[in-house]
């Protein structure tokens, strides 16, 4: 009786095993390409995915909606960025807000490019999550405020004044859909 | 050229395609392997642990039981008692200080600070806020609500009054929950329960505790999680104004 007992308990790890490779395999990818973009850094970004991951598992059994999976890991790889980059935090805190882009000011492709990173870069990790869902991932508002953590309401504010930030002539209704 | 294709230019540089190759049968396997790692050792100790062991672990189980709870009885007797947080007199006194926290005209003027060279939080000292610990609360039709830890490992006697303001609006930012005391705002409903909001937060080192919902690295002597909200329309970055009976501090964190 005992061994029965032990025998299905232990499947019934092995199950959760399989299930959880199931759904974290394909999101790892993903997860790894939001924490570049947010850090700039592939060795950064494999750790702060790693950590993630290692929370995601201790937190599976929480989850759920799987459909819902995507949202859920993105948002701790998002918190896992956040922690990598506490170190960070005193250049962000002394340089201030960033600088507005100098796009358009006939520099060429790759020196515009290392500007609009760096400028990326000196957001606070909030408002530069919101950037990169938006503008890189092509994520809707509803998603993007899953990931954050914020109503939509709140994403789409911060959106808009990051960008007038970064941007302050741009005209927003043309390219906040 | 739109900013998203300006977007894409750039982050393309720096982010993989497709992400890494053999990057997550590397990763899931890492978490599998070490969770299977912890449960055999978890499995061998179950197994083998002798009896005497068990004895001893409950001897030290009743010995921090008897302290925790002799810990608890003193909390709640200091929770209690006016001279743990300090007397009303001392609280009216701190409330009468009127408000010098700098405002200013934009958020686009906002710069946090001044910021603890060794801890990296906010703050003129000798509290500090643990501002990159910011936890999501919940949001309502009135606004944003999310959870911060203040810290200090400075004795502090008395009652620590804090209030907060919306840096360029001026508006009140809200606190709920453990902590929150003095004038009533408003009410809310966060997470399924009815808020009351306040304007201030009264702390105190008797009733500091560990926080529990976010990350503080180091942990500090005394530590105060709490639920702030920020109305809607806030530019959610605030002035803070924190009152002790010897020290007044005021700081930003945009």
């Amino acid at each position: 009786m005992e061994q029965v007992a032990v025998n299905t308990a232990s499947d019934r790890h092995a199950d959760l095993e399989q299930a959880f490779r199931d759904v974290l395999t394909p999101l790892v990818n993903p997860g790894f390409r939001l924490a570049c973009a947010m850090l700039h850094d592939a060795q950064a970004a494999e750790d702060a995915v790693q950590d993630a991951s290692f929370i995601a598992w201790r937190k599976f059994k929480k989850l759920d909606d799987r459909g819902r999976a995507q949202a859920w890991f993105l948002a701790i790889v998002a918190n896992e960025c956040r922690n990598a980059k506490r170190r960070g935090w005193r250049s962000r805190v002394h340089l201030g807000l960033p600088a507005a882009m100098s796009v358009g000011s006939g520099e060429d492709r790759a020196v515009r490019n290392a500007d609009l990173r760096r400028a990326l870069l000196q957001l606070g990790h909030d408002d530069r999550l919101v950037v990169v869902l938006y503008y890189y991932f092509d994520m809707p508002f509803q998603d993007i405020a899953s990931v954050a953590g914020r109503s939509l309401s709140s994403v789409r504010n911060r959106l808009y004044r990051t960008i007038k930030r970064l941007r302050p002539d741009l005209a927003m209704q043309e390219d906040v859909r | 050229m739109t900013i998203r294709s300006e977007m894409r230019d750039a982050l393309d540089e720096v982010v993989p395609s497709f992400g890494a190759p053999g990057l997550p049968e590397r990763v899931v396997g890492a978490v599998l392997a070490d969770k299977r790692r912890r449960r055999n050792k978890e499995m061998l100790f179950r197994l083998r642990a002798p009896l005497s062991l068990v004895a001893a672990l409950m001897v030290i189980a009743l010995v921090a039981a008897v302290l925790v709870g002799g810990r608890l009885l003193q909390d709640w007797n200091a929770s209690g008692s006016h001279s743990a947080r300090g007397s009303s007199s001392e609280l009216s006194q701190l409330e009468a200080r009127p408000l010098t926290m700098p405002y200013i005209h934009s958020v686009s003027e906002c710069k946090t600070g001044p910021v603890d060279e060794h801890t990296l939080a906010v703050g003129a000292g000798p509290l500090f806020l643990e501002y990159s610990g910011y936890a999501m609360a919940g949001w309502t039709s009135w606004g944003d609500y999310g959870k911060v830890v203040l810290f200090t490992d400075t004795e502090i006697t008395g009652p620590i009054l804090v209030r907060t303001r919306d840096v360029v609006t001026k508006a009140v930012i809200v606190f709920v929950g453990r902590y929150a005391a003095g004038p009533v705002v408003g009410t809310d409903t966060l997470s399924g329960g009815v808020v009351t909001q306040h304007s201030e937060l009264v702390l105190s080192a008797a009733t500091s505790e560990p926080a529990s919902d976010i990350v503080v690295q180091p942990q500090h002597k005394f530590e105060w999680q709490f639920t702030l909200g920020f109305p809607k329309f806030s530019t959610l970055s605030a002035a803070w104004q924190i009152d002790g009976l010897t020290f007044s501090e005021t700081f930003v964190a945009c």
